[in-house]
């Protein structure tokens, strides 16, 4: 098979696999944390975010692609409606805006794209970054197309507290796992 | 670099490296530098056969008073790297022993020296 249709499937691939786990993830998100619920599609804990984090920095552009799919797929009822640019700018806001930040953050130098460089404190920085980026790019755009019943300077913390507290409990349930799973060594020397 | 890999490839490195930072994410488990200190005089008279009892722990005077040591022997067993052991036949000595997550973490301490130590060999 030629090299860059090889690469084309690959990618394509993970971009679906990157739509179908965050919309999973929202599906799963609202029905276990539905009491937590602010307001329409704000959260005070919002699971996907979490793989908002590890999507897009494993992934790169394919998994800020599946982001932005699987928020289109979510807010499918408002491209039927007047309201298709806020559905098309949500997956914008969601998924694009993230890979922008850690460009960003890579023209910088502050992150390897291989993440080779990458420690734990930098991990749980940019979990805050990526929760205040995405809430910021959604009130704005939120507020741009006028959507009702809106008061950004209130409602943009409860996005960010769900963002961070959601992407927190993802990567922490992550490290359990991983410990838990990890072999553990043998002591024989003793 | 990265023009090598096929992107499930450069998914995959991406992956591991993540996963290993994710596992060193704080878990409010770790201990500070007297704590290690308290735990590394306790663990080599362990190594030598001779288990240090919790009274001569809180005697060690260069590492802090007795109340002090005694506040990081109980953080350190809340952290699950020392337990306790009594003799058979005399309740009242209390010895300090090290448990499996303690054993787990000079072990890997061991091997992460072996490797750098391969590392400036090489």
């Amino acid at each position: 098979m030629k090299h860059w249709l090889q690469d084309g499937l690959e990618k394509t691939a993970l971009t679906f696999l990157s739509a179908v786990l965050f919309v999973g993830f929202f599906q799963f998100n609202g029905w276990i944390f539905s009491g937590f619920q602010y307001s329409e599609g704000v959260s005070w804990v919002f699971l996907p975010a979490g793989f908002r984090v590890i999507l897009v920095l494993v992934l790169g552009l394919p998994g800020a692609l599946g982001l932005m799919l699987g928020s289109w797929f979510i807010d499918r009822d408002l491209f039927g409606g007047n309201n298709a640019l806020l559905g098309f700018m949500n997956g914008v806001a969601g998924g694009v805006i993230p890979w922008l930040v850690m460009k960003w953050l890579q023209k910088r130098g502050w992150l390897n794209p291989q993440l080779q460089t990458l420690t734990a404190p930098q991990l749980l920085n940019l979990t805050l970054i990526f929760a205040a980026a995405s809430a910021i790019a959604h009130q704005l755009v939120w507020l741009l197309l006028e959507r009702p019943n809106l008061n950004i300077w209130v409602d943009i913390w409860p996005m960010f507290v769900g963002n961070a507290l959601g992407a927190l409990l993802m990567l922490y349930g992550f490290k359990f796992v991983l410990d838990w799973v990890s072999p553990k060594p043998s002591h024989d020397d003793h | 670099m990265e023009k090598n890999h096929s992107a499930f490839a450069t998914a995959y490195l991406r992956f591991l490296q993540l996963a290993k930072v994710v596992q060193a994410l704080p878990d409010g488990q770790e201990m500070d530098a007297n704590e290690l200190a308290l735990l590394e005089s306790v663990v080599l008279r362990w190594y030598e056969d001779q288990p240090m009892t919790v009274r001569e722990a809180i005697g060690l005077a260069a590492l802090g008073s007795p109340a002090t040591l005694h506040k990081r022997i109980t953080r350190l067993r809340e952290k699950d790297m020392l337990s306790t052991l009594n003799q058979e036949g005399d309740r009242r000595a209390k010895f300090l022993i090290p448990t499996q997550r303690t054993l787990d973490y000079f072990q890997h301490l061991g091997r992460s020296m072996q490797q750098a130590h391969k590392g400036l060999a090489a």
